[in-house]
């Protein structure tokens, strides 16, 4: 069985980690905008950076290793590095248009 | 990246502050202190104090043992000193009780008023050393922790103070100084106290909180610098103030001119700020917290303007009802406001972040019942508004009922704290979850930092 391309992985990637809620909030952290960026290589190395909805929130670290979690069970992945920034900042406008109607 | 983490100490001090809260909130219903009592009354300054120490002050640093992290970016310095902070607060606030009971005439010695004072100054000072440490950490700090520093100033100034009017009052300190101490720098104790460290550490903290909890953005140009440098300066007048009467031996009229239409400003800047943050939030629903919350500006707002009459018309019903609104519908207000948020959060992050990522969390709302809680506060700010009307209008049995409705109101609440804790509101798929510690750190830890 052949590895998944990498545009393929992003995708099994993104519906990963829809299943990481934030707390505050109560959707997934993707289509909150807090994903900034998914880097996928051809041997499925995968980088993320995200950002939190509050700068150093005390539930960052744990939202950060819950990514690290659900990378970790992607098929495909063969290693992961996460990393958190607050450059630029996060702000509402990054919602996704049907989340942000739920506010 | 440092990222800020769970506060191990924090729910002790809110545990020992509402404590603290309740048992003031029965002396008051009991009719011990004011108004029964005089303004300087020996059982009068035990119900202050409990309150200003016991409740507010515990609250506050407990709250910023958990939240300065987030305000500068940096963890928590020196977290280990928290507890031994915390057990010399409780002893010295104790001790300090006894004396004014020895004062009020009770059997104790009156040498409990300065080694009470002196263990605060200790109790304090290990407070100071954490946060200050923790905001010296950060190569610059943003505007809201700002404040914190200023407020931190202010409350070394108030315990410094605090303990010299203490061995005033226990004859240990005499001299001119010491007289003039004991007939102009109870106020000033008070303002510094009251407005320079409580009110500028909740303004900074809820310059950040406040914006998170309403998903506004946060308040950046003018407005929050006239906050901060009005407040300041009303700070530094204070200071000038108490100079003046440690020197000379008088009050400065001018000086505290100065300080009060410096707060002013602050104050109007500040409302000006809390106002924008409501309107340009993009949470629509208010959760309870910041409904509550409203009601505690409003105080402050009211509290503010009621004190400059009061100090104006010289009636002590009015300074003594504006006093009460500030303490108790301001600080108290906006703390139990916000304790409603941050004790499940606080829960939610010791029972359920460790499992995000391999199992579904619910949200920190799912742990509280929101339409249960809402008669608490409800009850909680008519029963203050009750005790102030009737401070300035001399009720005393109407300021007692206000008062014991307040007691029966902060009950209610602490049910819910406590509900919060113990998982008891959750929804279904996690009822089977096991309950943190109420109060003591948690056993199961997961560091991440």
């Amino acid at each position: 069985m052949s590895a998944p391309a990498p545009a393929e992985l992003e995708a099994d990637i993104r519906a990963a980690l829809r299943a990481v809620i934030d707390p505050e909030l109560g959707h997934n952290i993707v289509d909150l905008g807090m994903i900034y960026d998914i880097a996928v290589d051809e041997a499925g190395a995968v980088a993320v950076l995200m950002t939190t909805t509050t700068r150093f929130c005390p539930a960052s670290a744990f939202l950060e290793e819950a990514v690290r979690e659900r990378l970790a069970g992607v098929a495909g992945v063969t290693s992961a590095v996460v990393e958190l920034t607050y450059d630029p900042p996060w702000t509402p406008e990054r919602m996704a248009p049907e989340i942000a109607l739920r506010f | 990246m440092q990222m800020a983490c769970i506060s191990r100490w924090t729910l002790a001090f809110f545990g020992s502050a509402l404590g603290a809260l309740v048992l003031a909130l029965a002396l008051l219903a009991l009719g011990i202190g004011y108004p029964l009592g005089s303004l300087a009354a020996p059982a009068t300054l035990i119900v202050v104090h409990l309150v200003a120490i016991g409740w507010l002050s515990l609250l506050m640093l407990g709250a910023l043992l958990q939240f300065l992290p987030v305000l500068v970016g940096k963890p928590l310095r020196l977290a280990g000193l928290a507890p031994w902070a915390l057990v010399l607060l409780l002893v010295g606030l104790v001790l300090l009780l006894g004396g004014f009971a020895g004062l009020e005439g009770l059997s104790l010695p009156l040498e409990l008023l300065p080694l009470g004072g002196l263990m605060l100054v200790c109790g304090f000072a290990l407070a100071a050393v954490i946060l200050f440490s923790t905001l010296f950490s950060a190569g610059s700090l943003p505007f809201p922790a700002g404040f914190v520093a200023v407020a931190l100033g202010s409350l070394v100034i108030t315990v410094l103070l605090g303990e010299s009017l203490a061995s005033a009052l226990a004859g240990l300190l005499g001299g001119d100084a010491a007289i003039a101490l004991i007939n102009h720098g109870v106020g000033l104790h008070a303002g510094f106290g009251l407005g320079g460290w409580l009110t500028l550490a909740a303004m900074g903290v809820s310059y950040r909180l406040v914006s998170m909890f309403l998903i506004a953005p946060e308040r950046k140009g003018v407005v929050p610098h006239i906050a901060f440098w009005g407040g300041f300066a009303a700070l530094a007048a204070l200071c000038l103030a108490l100079g003046v009467v440690l020197v000379i031996g008088l009050p400065s009229g001018l000086a505290l001119v100065a300080a009060g239409l410096a707060a002013l400003v602050s104050l109007g800047a500040y409302a000006s700020d809390v106002v924008a943050l409501y309107r340009s939030r993009r949470r629509r629903e208010l959760e309870l917290h910041t409904q509550a919350a409203i009601a505690a500006f409003a105080a402050l707002g009211a509290g503010a303007l009621m004190l400059t009459g009061a100090l104006w018309s010289g009636s002590e019903g009015a300074l003594a009802g504006a006093v009460y609104l500030l303490a108790l519908g301001w600080l108290g207000g906006l703390g139990l406001a916000m304790l409603y948020k941050i004790v499940p959060f606080l829960t939610w992050l010791e029972c359920f972040a460790p499992d995000m990522g391999r199992l579904p969390t619910p949200r920190v709302q799912d742990l509280v019942h929101e339409a249960r809680a809402r008669v608490w506060f409800w009850a909680y700010f008519i029963a203050t508004a009750l005790t102030v009307l009737a401070l300035m209008l001399d009720l005393e049995l109407v300021f007692r009922a206000g008062a014991a409705l307040q007691l029966v109101a902060v009950l209610g609440l602490i049910r819910h704290f406590y509900r919060a804790r113990r998982l008891s509101d959750i929804s279904a798929p996690w009822r089977n979850q096991s309950p943190p510690r109420l109060f003591l750190p948690a056993s199961r830890q997961r560091s991440l930092s």
